[in-house]
């Protein structure tokens, strides 16, 4: 039993597509076929993808960040998983990008960065609505609040 | 046990930082009581009244239980919301930076009304003016004069010359050389328009702030050896800097 539960502690490692932790590489929602893949919900914590995946209403695939942009703790964009998701967004195949980051001043810096990065490349960045209550945690969030924050979500454009 | 004692504070919001799984560690500069840490408990879940309270960037009126080490936030109310300050990229970048140099200078439990004071300056000026980049060169300059490193200067510091074209800034000392006198290290080139920029904005009221011009390259080469000042004498890097090369 013991032994059983080191072993598997021992698989669990980083999607090396999406970074999401997984026990199998690519991990589950990268490798099924049925999933949209023209939409990519981008996230801060695999513990979000949790959150994501028990409202059942979201259907295309996920980017892990680990973590999100905090100016004043120095972690800028080469401390997260943002030079893997432009090599996703190469093949011209994902039309919309969800950014479902937490609702707090780093989670939207993040948001915003994105945007910036992003929308010169002709790919929709969208954010998940407002309705989720400023400083909280996304993993956090009951279902129907995350379901209405997905469905309310807003096109970020950037005039700069 | 006596009773629970209670203390309410006038506080900026600069950073919070994950404590456990549920609560946050804010820290604050007061009005009255210099750089504070205070805990918040529960403020990372979704339904925590506390996090609202400790939005980045609001001036907030604290209701604090003194605690053994650390003090812990009870209650209170947003006085002045600076949302503003989080939802476009620009502002985010430039209040945090203006937050980590403020939080730098602070000392804990070491009253410095004239530092929040700037800063909260600073924080409506990010709102209302056009030449944000103006206001943040303007925060550094004042904040580093407030923490005592800047001090007048009308000619050289050294032989009292009046300057004539570029000129030297001692990162050391905070004095402004003449070429004449120039020697040693830790000198930063300061071209005379920049001079004079410095001199206007160590001295101009905020009120007046948006009667000076400057053009962006003169005020990022000005900001640039400010935030070598500061680093100099925090001795320590200002980590949001890297961010203001993202914007530039
Ligand atoms: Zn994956
Ligand atoms: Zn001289």
């Amino acid at each position: 039993m013991a032994r059983s539960l080191v072993e598997a502690k021992q698989r669990v490692q980083h999607c090396s597509i999406c970074g999401n932790l997984t026990d199998a590489d690519p991990c589950e929602i990268c490798g099924d076929e049925d999933r949209d893949c023209s939409t990519i919900c981008v996230l801060g914590d695999s513990s979000d993808v949790v959150a994501m995946e028990k409202t059942r209403e979201y259907h295309g695939r996920y980017h892990v960040l680990g973590g999100v942009l905090s100016p004043m703790d120095g972690i800028g964009p080469e401390e997260l998983r943002i030079g893997e998701l432009l090599e996703r967004l190469r093949d011209g195949k994902v039309r919309e990008v969800i950014v479902a980051t937490d609702p707090t001043v780093e989670g939207e810096a993040t948001a915003l960065y994105l945007a910036r990065l992003l929308n010169p490349l002709g790919i929709k960045v969208t954010r998940i609505a407002r309705g989720l209550p400023e400083g909280g945690d996304l993993d956090y969030a009951d279902d129907a609040t995350l379901v209405r924050a997905l469905e309310g979500r807003r096109v970020m454009e950037t005039d700069s | 046990m006596g009773a629970l004692k209670l203390m309410k504070i006038e506080a900026l919001i600069l950073k919070r930082s994950p404590l456990g799984e549920h609560d946050r560690l804010v820290t604050v500069l007061s009005r009255d009581q210099g750089k504070k840490r205070v805990v918040a408990r529960g403020a990372g879940k979704m339904v925590s009244k506390l996090s609202g309270l400790i939005q980045p960037y609001d001036r907030v009126q604290l209701d604090l239980w003194r605690g053994r080490t650390l003090d812990g936030i009870r209650g209170g109310e947003v006085l002045e919301s600076f949302r503003g300050l989080r939802d476009d990229f620009k502002r985010i970048i430039y209040a945090a930076c203006m937050a980590e140099v403020g939080e730098q200078l602070a000392q804990e439990e070491n009253p410095d009304e004239p530092l929040y004071l700037l800063l909260l300056t600073c924080f409506r000026g990010l709102l209302r003016l056009k030449k944000m980049d103006l206001v943040l060169l303007f925060f550094i300059i004042r904040a580093m004069k407030v923490a005592g490193f800047l001090p007048a200067f009308e000619t050289c510091s050294r032989c009292g010359a009046h300057f004539r074209g570029d000129v030297q800034f001692d990162l050391a000392s905070g004095q402004v050389i003449c070429l004449e006198c120039s020697e040693g290290r830790g000198r930063m080139g300061l071209e005379s328009a920049s001079r004079v920029l410095l001199q206007s904005l160590r001295g101009v009221h905020p009120r007046e702030l948006n009667t000076i011009s400057c053009d962006p390259q003169r005020c990022r080469q000005l900001r640039e050896t400010m935030l070598d000042f500061a680093e100099y004498h925090l001795s320590r890097p200002v980590k949001s800097r890297r961010f203001l090369d993202i914007l530039d």
